[in-house]
């Protein structure tokens, strides 16, 4: 290898650009997590001597917060629930098209590539045109465009360790297709489908394009935070964001953790 | 209980291609039988139709006189160790062996039992625990086979299992599937481009070219009496000569080769041979002028003998093995030497 790793002026500058890229990218949202240790009005970092759960107390008497906080809820776990299922119905569609594979492929991937906006949009003009009343579920139609090719995605990757061969052994050793399924491809593709759960709820947990235009009258929680934001902010909204936030560090380390497990056996 | 094979006019293309074309074949139950072909020729094909992964364009399949050309892989009385060999890694040893069982539903105790049973079949009772990836290549072998076999088939398929082996694990594995084909009784059939594999190893056996049987046979006939230049040339027969004269005589032939009278006994056909072949390891070379003339064209010291090139008079190529202490003195490329025959030395070969 002679791509310069051994110069010492080299490695300093690649060193120095590497922690200044780390500390763009991790240092605001950890600010915020800080802030909101703050029992101050102001948004600042606190004192050693003063951090204080407050804000995350008073958060339980946001009954604005909370019921946004329970809609997202909601509409990211159906939002996960539908698209987990299609991605794999979809991956498992892929594993069994022979000429049609990269058609299909970019297919599913499609909705991926259509701005937020113009699908939230045009999915609201169809629903409208229906007269269907805006609710969670709406939200949840937008949610799924925005998740499912995600899902599809990482599912699709974890496929590569489920070899043909495997499939033809099983089915050699009398399995159905239903056993084939259950009892080779699942267990093989775990991680997959725990990254899938993973993206597509906070994929949904954090959209706000579609999510304006399907909302009905119960407000989702970017939307609320975003209002809330532009209305003079109480600093509830800044505990709020930290524990979002360190729910969403958790569950990524979560599947990190299980992917690792899983190469090791 | 084994189960016969019948390949009854079958035919499988791909678009244009034409991988196994119009065979009919009879495979008896019981019998160790090897497809015996290079890349290509339409031997994988015609295992996986047996095996149920695929279904022939044209023609049917056979066990037992029963038509199964239909019948999906899962209901097919029969197994197969995969080239890959295929085992489950997300499962232990005693899972990949017993799967079947646990597809079949036997009860817990019996499934235990029977894997145990299936594992000391290939001596590796005691590593029902273990992890598939801690064991080596020979061990995931056995398991392989321990897997299928568990299921008691009546026909066993060999899908090329002994490449990615290191020499020394190959001959042990090939003696294993001879010990395991006496000891389950079932029908085995081999695919292989190997041809000691086959001969070895095989009751009868097959040499497929182009999607076609060009000779079935047990290996000792192949031998002695291939059907054609291919087939000498697949079974090692290299040196192959066209000799000036053939002729019926009594129980046997008499061979004209570069001008020289020799005899093939024991040949009971009618039809005279076209070639002859000469095997490598009955040749000598003596320095009188007693055997057939030949010209040194080039030797390679191999260890315990020496490769050497002969140019015949009509510029026929032959290559004989010649041990070190039979090398005649002064021996040298370019010198005309004398070829002469040991027993069983020539063999013919009809077209």
């Amino acid at each position: 290898m002679t791509i310069g790793f051994e110069n010492r002026t080299v490695r300093v500058v690649i060193g120095f650009l590497t922690a200044a890229a780390l500390v763009v990218v991790y240092l605001p949202p950890l600010y915020l997590v800080g802030v909101s240790f703050n029992p101050a009005l102001q948004p600042a970092l606190p004192s050693l001597g003063d951090i204080s759960v407050k804000w995350y107390v008073e958060l339980a008497n946001e009954r604005g917060l909370l019921a946004a906080l329970r809609e997202s809820l909601l509409i990211a776990t159906a939002t996960t629930v539908i698209s987990v299922s299609v991605a794999l119905a979809a991956a498992l569609a892929y594993l069994e098209l022979g000429k049609l594979r990269n058609a299909w492929f970019l297919l599913v991937l499609m909705p991926m590539f259509v701005p937020g906006l113009i699908q939230g949009l045009a999915l609201s003009v169809i629903l409208n045109r229906w007269q269907v009343v805006p609710f969670w579920g709406t939200v949840a139609m937008g949610h799924l465009l925005w998740a499912l090719p995600f899902a599809f995605t990482v599912i699709l990757t974890s496929m590569v360790s489920v070899r043909r061969s495997y499939l033809l052994a099983a089915a050699d050793l009398g399995a159905s297709w239903w056993q084939r399924v259950t009892q080779i491809i699942l267990p093989l593709i775990i991680p997959g489908i725990v990254g899938g759960v993973i993206f597509s709820f906070l994929l949904s947990l954090n959209e706000f394009a579609r999510s304006s235009y399907l909302v009905g009258r119960q407000n989702t929680l970017p939307l609320v935070l975003f209002g809330k934001m532009n209305s003079g902010a109480s600093p509830t909204i800044y505990a709020l964001s930290g524990l979002i936030l360190m729910a969403s560090v958790l569950a990524v380390a979560l599947f990190m953790y299980l992917s690792a497990r899983r190469k090791r056996a | 209980m084994a189960n016969s094979i019948g390949i009854d006019q079958v035919s499988r293309r791909f678009g244009e291609v034409v991988a196994v074309d119009n065979l009919q074949l009879e495979i008896k139950a019981g019998e160790f039988f090897t497809l015996l072909g290079s890349s290509g020729s339409g031997k994988s094909t015609l295992l996986k139709m047996i095996a149920g992964f695929d279904q022939p364009t044209n023609g049917c399949i056979l066990f037992d006189g029963a038509d199964v050309t239909r019948m999906p892989a899962n209901r097919r009385p029969c197994n197969t160790v995969f080239q890959d060999l295929a085992l489950f890694p997300h499962m232990s040893v005693a899972q990949n062996v017993g799967y079947g069982l646990r597809v079949r539903r036997l009860a817990k105790s019996v499934q235990i039992e029977k894997v145990r049973d299936a594992l000391q079949l290939v001596d590796l009772d005691g590593y029902q625990d273990r992890d598939i990836m801690a064991l080596s290549g020979g061990q995931r072998q056995r398991v392989a086979l321990a897997r299928s076999l568990v299921m008691e088939p009546g026909i066993l398929l060999l899908d090329e299992p002994l490449t990615g082996l290191d020499e020394r694990l190959r001959q042990q594995m090939r003696d294993e599937f001879g010990r395991l084909h006496k000891k389950t009784a079932a029908t085995f059939v081999l695919v292989t481009h190997n041809q000691d594999e086959a001969m070895s190893l095989s009751d009868r056996m097959a040499i497929m070219h182009h999607g076609r049987l060009v000779q079935v046979g047990t290996p000792d006939e192949i031998l002695h009496r291939p059907t054609n230049e291919f087939v000498a040339r697949f079974v090692g027969l290299e040196s192959i000569v066209v000799p000036d004269r053939v002729e019926k005589r009594g129980a046997g032939l008499e061979v004209i080769i570069n001008g020289r009278r020799t005899e093939i006994p024991g040949f009971h056909g009618e039809v005279l041979p076209e070639k002859i072949a000469i095997r490598s390891d009955r040749m000598t070379l003596e320095a009188g002028e007693h055997g057939i003339p030949a010209t040194l064209v080039e030797q390679h010291f191999r260890g315990r003998y020496y490769e050497c090139t002969l140019a015949m008079r009509d510029d026929t190529r032959l290559t004989a093995e010649i041990s070190v202490d039979a090398m005649p003195e002064g021996m040298d490329t370019g010198k005309t030497t004398s070829l002469g025959l040991q027993a069983g030395a020539l063999v013919p070969v009809m077209t």
